[in-house]
């Protein structure tokens, strides 16, 4: 990872889960309007953000964002197959006296342009996404949007990241997307502390031991917030405990929590008591 | 003409590899002398996560084959297929001499586009075998006959 793709800032916090569906906006959302001091949430969940239907932003700004792609001129190419070869991705295919590029597949590492010997491919670039912000008073708010179709979110999640350190906030809450791949990688890197948001079944019991795993691996530190709580059984709870993973809020399975949500109302705007605890998690944190 | 059909196998009794991109095999064959002049191995595409398709089309279209016979070909392999002008008859089934008994009795015809969406095993909706149904890209319209 370069360094530098945050800069120091008080507390990054990665609301992230193995499991989809778990809470993480619900979470992200509640602890960005729980916040004292300065805050900005980001929602690296490019490929279906939804932070801002329960925030509500105001969008002040929009920027196009785009990678390179090898683009070749048939004319000076010789049909090596040098970039053909390089590519571990095969966005470039070559037979007989044919060469064709499949740009959606490219991961713009540059490597064809490299051992391209005969010039014969200039960059092209294609827009994968774009990054927004604004504002959700008091709130500070960044989002990534990918576009439909494309399956490079990580240099996106990146851009939105570097957006929202453009500027100092006590609190910067990431919101990751669900899974342990690249695009949850790219948002928890160089953050504080990653909170994996997980429920009481099976399903979230296994996947938040892939999570765990993965975010042990990156070396960071992490707690565990069990959502929809008396559905399922206990073996989260013990799970957590033989791993000495703190438990930091459990937030109890309610009816009226998904009629709100599916209404696009934060949970703490339908229970404003809990405010109290997110600030109280916030500062253990800090600690 | 060569003839490459998707195989689980490497023999003209194995069961068509229904899958165009991660097939196990092509085997290719003379249609002519009825004799299989070459395999493909292709068991590598199983294991990467993008490109499978691309891939086995540039092996098949390397072999210098005319025509593909396959279960589901998908919108990058197919591109590839079009643009080596390799013909491909989808919706093959049973084993590889069947399909090539099949395809050579003249009442299979050739598709005029992708089977499916990249990243899927399911077929996009079909109406069947009638020639000149478009692309099947089409909103909508879902109906047969007629």
């Amino acid at each position: 990872m370069r360094s530098g793709e945050i800069r120091e800032l008080d507390m990054k916090i990665a609301i992230a889960s193995g499991k989809g569906g778990t809470g993480k906006t619900t979470v992200a959302v509640s602890l960005a309007l729980s916040c004292d001091g300065s805050v900005a949430y980001a929602d690296c969940d490019v490929e279906e953000p939804n932070g801002h239907i329960f925030l509500n932003p105001c969008i002040k700004g929009s920027n196009k964002f785009s990678l390179p792609v090898p683009i070749i001129q048939e004319k000076k190419c010789n049909f090596c197959g040098k970039c053909k070869e390089i590519c571990k991705f095969n966005a470039i295919t070559i037979f007989g006296k044919t060469i064709m590029t499949f740009p959606e597949m490219c991961h713009s590492c540059g490597g064809c342009f490299l051992v391209c010997d005969q010039e014969a491919i200039s960059e092209d670039r294609r827009t994968i996404g774009f990054v927004e912000w604004g504002e959700a008073q008091p709130i500070d708010f960044f989002q990534g949007r990918l576009r439909v179709g494309e399956a490079m979110s990580s240099p996106l999640i990146k851009q939105v990241k570097k957006k929202a350190s453009e500027n100092e906030y006590e609190w910067l809450i990431l919101d990751a997307p669900p899974g342990t791949s690249c695009p949850v990688i790219k948002t928890v890197r160089d953050t504080d502390f990653v909170i994996l948001v997980t429920e009481p079944t099976p399903f979230g019991l296994h996947d938040l031991q892939l999570a765990v795993k993965t975010i042990s691996k990156l070396g960071l530190p992490m707690g565990v917030i069990i959502n929809k709580w008396g559905i399922g059984n206990e073996e989260v709870k013990n799970w957590c405990a033989d791993q000495g993973l703190p438990i930091l809020m459990t937030i109890p399975f309610s009816r009226k929590v998904a009629e709100a949500y599916a209404t696009g109302q934060s949970l703490v705007q339908l229970q404003p008591e809990l405010k109290n605890d997110f600030r109280k998690l916030l500062e253990e944190l800090k600690k | 003409m060569k003839i490459a059909v998707s195989a689980t196998g490497t023999t003209l009794d194995s069961p068509i590899d229904p899958r165009f991109g991660r097939a196990s095999y092509f085997l290719v064959v003379d249609s002519e002398t009825g004799q299989l002049t070459e395999i493909l191995d292709n068991r590598s595409s199983q294991e990467v996560s993008h490109g499978a398709g691309i891939n086995a089309a540039t092996k098949v279209a390397e072999s210098g084959a005319n025509v593909v016979l396959t279960g589901r070909v998908g919108p990058k392999a197919y591109s590839v297929l079009r643009a080596a002008g390799i013909k491909v008859v989808s919706e093959m089934n049973g084993t590889v001499q069947d399909a090539i008994k099949n395809f050579q009795s003249g009442t299979k015809s050739y598709s005029d586009g992708p089977d499916c969406d990249a990243h899927t095993s399911s077929p996009s909706p079909k109406d069947g075998w009638q020639g000149g149904m478009g692309r099947r890209k089409g909103c909508g319209r879902g109906r047969s006959g007629n």
